[in-house]
């Protein structure tokens, strides 16, 4: 994978799951139950993306696995 | 509420774990041979404002299919787009960056939901369209329906009318809330029935619990074509990409073929 785009796809998932914390404090506020039970979820959420990206094997040009040959992906 | 705000960030975890497996490892492939994300030097603004107008704004490669399919993708696109865009904006000067003018009742707060409203009309008229359409689909135009995906988002956008009127018909009656379209004329609608308690706080979860998971689902289902389709024309609009990838695809082809162990 290009470098530029694996930075895109790490940096655009962890800037939305902090804007995401940051909104939803403004709702439940700071330091309460809720704000806890938020980041718990945005912490189990970038372990999951972690894992996934770790583990998915990227497919090489020419494999049936790497054609975008539906038409909702191009 | 709560417990709509801590499930948000899974949500949105799950969409983007679609978006990593469905999305970018196939644009890995396809742009890897260039070794850039983006060809930042021999960009050609020109066919990148033509394919964006062409093919994001109105959408002329649908519009070969025909009028009625292509009215149906403008409704449900640029219903869910502006919808989605007066969402942000009710947040912001709402909850956010409270402001006199966005209380209710007042001139900005009737802006936000009229442009609510108007979007997620639009959003429904399409969406019916497509259901129907779908369910008497031939077998060429069946390859292009999303049954589920309608199903879906309709439902996301029902529950919204209903709980917004609900919220209406329980509050005294106000003429400068015609603003708000189907959500008042709803609310008129259902103010025999009121008050309701129970019930709009069910429909107020359902429609924000759908509308999250919703989010997840896209990266997941064909609605992965929202991300997908754009980003690839625009791509294929440029000719540096173009040429990187026919010229991966020959040094593949020429490359001599080995054993897999």
């Amino acid at each position: 994978m290009p470098p530029a785009l694996r930075r895109f796809a790490w940096w655009s998932f962890f800037i939305t799951e902090a804007l995401l914390v940051l909104a939803a404090t403004a709702y439940v506020g700071a330091g309460t139950r809720g704000f806890w039970l938020v980041l718990a979820s945005a912490v189990v959420a970038s372990v999951a993306y972690a894992l996934v990206v770790r583990r998915t094997r990227e497919p090489e040009l020419g494999e049936t696995a790497s054609v975008p040959h539906r038409w909702y992906w191009f | 509420m709560t417990a709509f705000w801590v499930l948000i960030p899974l949500f949105v975890g799950v969409l983007f774990i679609g978006l990593y497996r469905n999305l970018f490892v196939k644009l890995a492939v396809i742009l890897g041979a260039s070794g850039r994300f983006l060809p930042a030097r021999p960009l050609d603004a020109a066919a990148l404002g033509q394919a964006y107008a062409d093919e994001v704004l109105v959408q002329r490669r649908i519009r070969l299919r025909g009028r009625m399919p292509w009215a149906r993708h403008m409704l449900i696109s640029w219903g869910f787009s502006v919808l989605f865009l007066f969402d942000i904006l009710t947040a912001l000067f709402t909850k956010y960056l409270p402001l006199e003018a966005f209380k209710a009742g007042h001139g900005g707060w009737l802006f936000l939901k009229f442009g609510l409203n108007l979007s997620g009309m639009a959003l429904l008229v399409g969406l019916i369209i497509a259901l129907a359409r779908g369910m008497a689909a031939d077998r060429d135009e069946e390859k292009f329906t999303d049954r589920p995906g309608t199903i879906f988002l309709l439902l996301v956008v029902v529950t919204g009318f209903v709980a917004q009127a609900m919220h209406f018909a329980n509050q005294p009656p106000d003429p400068s809330r015609a603003w708000a379209l189907l959500g008042h004329w709803l609310g008129e609608a259902m103010r025999p029935g009121a008050p309701y308690t129970g019930s709009y706080s069910f429909f107020w979860m359902a429609h924000a619990l759908l509308a999250s998971a919703f989010l997840a689902y896209l990266g997941w289902s064909r609605m992965i074509h929202v991300f997908a389709t754009p980003l690839g024309r625009l791509f294929y609009s440029q000719p540096a990409l173009r040429e990187a990838k026919v010229r991966a695809v020959m040094e593949g082809l020429l490359k001599p073929r080995t054993e897999k162990s």
